[in-house]
C-alpha cells in the first residue's frame, strides 16, 4: 500500500510488497465489517445502550450538540455514582469543618472555628499580634528578574528574600508585585499549590525567631516578615476509605509502587491550545513530561497523560501513581524524570472551588469611562486590566489581542464584542469557514467557529480562544485560499463558558 | 479552560470517521470490547477538546492520532489491573474466518502495541509515514524503524518469503 518507506534488497522489497497488499486487502475486509457494524455501534453512542458486556462502562449519547453536553454531566454523574458510591467509605477531613467557617461576602473566611481571619488590607491590626493568626487572601506566585543575587546572611534569606516570591493579595484580581503583601521564603512553599488558584486562609506568623540572626538593619524588617505555617481553608481530605491522601509536601515518602490518593488544588491554564508534536523526544516523553502546558495538583506537576479535567482551581483528590511503566521507554537522560512524572488515573473526590469573588466597583471599570460601549462583563479570576471597551487586556498573563492588533501566531484570544455579520448568509459548514461569508463576529472580525455560540453572547463582550489560518475555498475562477480566524471557545466571562463535558471515566474491566 | 457544546456538524464529522476509527481500533488491539471503547473516548476526546482542526483531510489524521494515543494508555491500563499475559488475545467477534485472514491476525498480535499500530496505520489504515509519525508522537526516522521491524517480524511469523 505504501511505498515511501523502506529500501533493502530487491527480494525483501517485492516481500514487503506482498505483505504490504496483504495488509492492505486485510483492512479492506476489517473496514467493511465496520462499515456494517458501525451503526449498531453508533445506536450505543446515541441511545446509551449498555454494552454487551456488563462491566464495560456505557456509551455516552452523541446526539443533537445541544444535549450532548447536557448528556456528558449525565455520564459526569454517573461515574461519580461509581466513584463516590456508598463502596467510597468515609472521607475524613481535617478540621476545621464546613460548618465553622463564617463566610464573607469577598468569598473569603471572616471566621474559622471561631477564630478571626484577618485581611491582608489590615496591617495595623495583626502586624504586632503575637503568636500565630489567620490570614485570608489570594496566593500569587511573583516572579521577577534578578540579575545580581546579592549574598545574605540566611536569617535574612528566609524571612526577607530579595526576587519576588510568594505574595498574598487582598482579591483575585490583583497583578503580581503590585504592592502587594510578600511573605517570607521560609514557610511559602505551603502555599505552593494556590497559587493564582480560590481564595485561602493562610495560618502565618511574625517576629520569627530567626529574625534574631538578621543584621541589625534589616532587624525590624525581618521582625515584621510574614512567615507562612500551612493553608487551613480550603480543606482537603486527610483520608477516605481508612486510605491515606497525601500532600506535595509528603514527596518524598510517596509510594513507588502501585497507586496511591494525592490531594489538594487542581489547576490548569486558562488557554490550553493544541501541543504541537515534539520530534525530538519520544513518545514515552511526551506523555510523561509536561512541554506544553502544566496541569497540577497542589503544585505538583503531572504528567501530559493523565486523566483529569476538572475546573481550574477545584480541590481534588486524585489517584494517581508514580513510576509508570512507560518510563522505562525514555531515554536514559530523562528517565530519572519520568520515572517520577506523577500520573493521574482518576479523579476520586472533588470539593466545590471557592467562589471566586465579584470584584469591588472600579477594579475591572474601564479606563476609558467615555467609550459608549457599555463596560461588559465583570472580569473574572485571572483577568488582569481592563481595555477599551471592556475587553480584558490579559487573560492569566496571556495577551488579549484586538482588531486593530491582531498576532501572527496561530493561536491566540481575541477579545472584543461578539455579533453577526449580517451581509451574508449563515455559514453551511463550522468547519473551514471563509470569512467572506462569516455569521459570527469578534470585535469586528469576521469569524467561523467550531462550537455553538449562544445567542445569549449576541452583544456581549468576550474573549476567544481562536486560531487563524488559511482554509480552502471557492472562489470566482476555481478554488483558491482564504484567511480564517475560527474560534475554538469562549474563554471569558467564564459564565458564558458551558460546564465541561466530563473526562473518560477510568476503565472498569 | 472549558468548550461549548459541539455543533451537529461536527458531531456528523466524526460519525462520517466512525467505521474508519472502529477497523482501525480493531487491527490495533486485537480485542473487540477494548476496540469499541477506544472509539468512545476518541469520541470523546474529540468532542470534549472542540474541534480545533479545520482542514477536513487533516480530521482523519488527527482522529486517528488520538486513538493510537488513547491506544498505547488503555492496554497499560489493562495491563495493571487484569494482568493481561501478553500472548493472549481476544480473536474478533463475526470477522473473516479464512485461515490466512486469522494467521495474519495473530501475526499481528504478536507484534508490540508500538510496532503494531505503526503497521496498522500505515500499511492497513493508509496514513503516510510522516501521519504515522506524527499519530505515534514519534519522529519520522522511528516511524520508519518500527515500520520495517514490524514487517520483518510479520514475513518472519508468516513465513513469507
Amino acid at each position: 500500500m505504501k511505498t515511501d518507506t523502506h529500501g533493502g534488497a530487491a527480494a525483501e522489497g517485492n516481500g514487503n510488497n506482498k505483505l504490504e497488499e496483504r495488509l492492505s486487502g486485510r483492512f479492506a475486509v476489517e473496514l467493511d465489517r465496520a462499515e456494517r457494524d458501525y451503526p449498531a455501534l453508533r445506536e450505543k453512542l446515541a441511545g446509551n445502550v449498555p454494552a454487551a458486556r456488563g462491566a464495560r462502562r456505557p456509551w455516552p449519547k452523541i446526539a443533537l450538540p445541544m444535549t450532548s453536553a447536557a448528556v456528558l454531566v449525565v455520564a459526569v454523574l454517573v461515574g461519580a455514582g461509581l466513584l463516590f458510591g456508598p463502596g467510597m467509605g468515609s472521607v475524613v477531613a481535617p478540621a476545621p469543618s464546613a460548618s465553622g467557617v463564617v463566610m464573607s461576602a469577598d468569598g473569603i473566611p471572616t471566621q474559622i472555628d471561631g477564630e478571626h481571619v484577618y485581611r491582608v488590607t489590615d496591617r495595623a491590626e495583626w502586624q504586632n499580634l503575637s503568636g500565630s493568626f489567620l490570614l485570608g487572601g489570594y496566593g500569587l506566585d511573583f516572579v521577577m528578574s534578578c540579575p545580581t543575587w546579592l549574598p545574605q546572611p540566611s536569617a535574612e534569606a528566609d524571612l526577607l528574600g530579595q526576587c519576588g516570591g510568594v505574595e498574598l493579595a487582598p482579591s483575585a484580581n490583583e497583578n503580581p508585585g503590585s504592592g502587594l503583601l510578600m511573605l517570607a521564603p521560609e514557610g511559602s512553599s505551603s502555599l505552593s499549590g494556590w497559587l493564582g488558584g480560590p481564595a485561602i486562609v493562610v495560618r502565618v506568623h511574625t517576629h520569627d525567631p530567626v529574625a534574631a540572626g538578621c543584621s541589625v538593619d534589616q532587624q525590624a524588617a525581618c521582625e515584621a516578615a510574614v512567615v507562612g505555617e500551612a493553608v487551613v481553608w480550603p480543606t482537603v481530605p486527610t483520608e477516605i476509605a481508612g486510605e491515606r491522601v497525601y500532600r506535595a509536601a509528603d514527596q518524598a515518602s510517596f509510594p513507588t509502587s502501585g497507586s496511591f490518593l494525592l490531594g489538594g488544588p487542581f489547576t490548569k491554564p486558562s488557554v490550553m491550545p493544541p501541543c504541537p508534536m515534539q520530534m525530538n523526544e519520544t513518545a514515552a516523553e511526551q506523555q510523561l513530561i509536561p512541554y506544553c502546558y502544566i496541569l497540577s495538583i497542589d503544585g505538583l506537576e503531572l504528567a501530559p497523560q493523565s486523566n483529569i479535567d476538572e475546573p481550574n482551581g477545584e480541590i481534588v483528590v486524585a489517584r494517581v501513581h508514580i513510576d509508570d511503566p512507560l518510563a522505562a521507554q525514555c531515554p536514559a537522560s530523562d528517565r530519572a524524570q519520568c520515572q517520577t512524572s506523577i500520573v493521574v488515573e482518576s479523579v476520586v473526590w472533588r470539593g466545590a472551588a471557592p467562589a471566586a469573588p465579584s470584584p469591588t466597583p472600579g477594579e475591572t471599570g474601564s479606563p476609558n469611562p467615555a467609550s459608549s460601549e457599555s463596560a461588559g462583563p465583570v472580569a473574572s479570576t485571572g483577568s488582569g486590566a481592563v481595555g477599551p471597551g471592556g475587553v480584558p487586556t490579559t487573560l492569566n498573563g496571556a495577551t488579549v489581542y484586538r482588531a486593530s492588533n491582531l498576532p501572527s501566531s496561530p493561536i491566540f484570544l481575541l477579545g472584543g464584542r461578539l455579533t453577526r455579520d449580517t451581509t451574508c448568509a449563515a455559514p453551511a459548514t463550522p468547519v473551514a469557514q471563509p470569512p467572506a461569508c462569516g455569521y459570527w463576529m469578534v470585535d469586528g472580525v469576521v469569524v467561523g467557529t467550531t462550537i455553538d455560540l449562544p445567542d445569549s453572547l449576541l452583544g456581549q463582550v468576550v474573549v476567544a480562544q481562536v486560531e487563524a489560518g488559511r482554509a480552502l475555498a471557492v472562489c470566482p475562477g476555481g478554488s483558491c485560499t482564504k484567511s480564517t480566524i475560527v474560534v475554538m471557545a469562549i474563554v471569558w466571562p467564564e459564565a458564558a463558558v458551558a460546564t465541561p463535558p466530563a473526562p473518560p471515566s477510568p476503565l472498569t474491566p | 479552560m472549558s468548550a461549548l457544546a459541539p455543533t451537529p456538524e461536527w458531531v456528523a464529522t466524526l460519525h462520517v470517521h466512525g467505521p474508519l476509527l472502529l477497523a482501525a481500533a480493531r487491527a490495533m488491539t486485537r480485542d473487540e470490547a477494548e476496540a469499541e471503547d477506544l472509539v468512545q473516548t476518541t469520541f470523546e476526546r474529540a468532542l470534549r477538546a472542540a474541534p480545533t482542526i479545520r482542514d477536513p483531510r487533516a480530521i482523519r489524521a488527527w482522529l486517528l492520532t488520538v486513538q493510537t494515543r488513547e491506544a498505547v494508555r488503555v492496554v497499560r491500563r489493562l495491563r495493571r489491573t487484569l494482568r493481561l499475559e501478553p500472548e493472549v488475545h481476544e480473536l474478533p467477534v463475526g470477522g473473516p474466518g479464512t485461515s490466512a485472514s486469522i494467521e495474519l491476525d495473530e501475526a499481528l498480535g504478536r507484534l508490540s502495541r508500538p510496532i503494531r499500530a505503526a503497521v496498522v496505520l500505515h500499511h492497513m489504515v493508509g496514513l503516510s509515514v510522516r501521519e504515522t509519525a506524527d499519530a505515534l508522537g514519534v519522529t519520522e526516522n522511528t516511524a520508519k524503524a518500527r515500520l520495517k521491524t514490524g514487517l520483518a517480524r510479520l514475513r518472519e511469523l508468516l513465513d513469507e518469503d
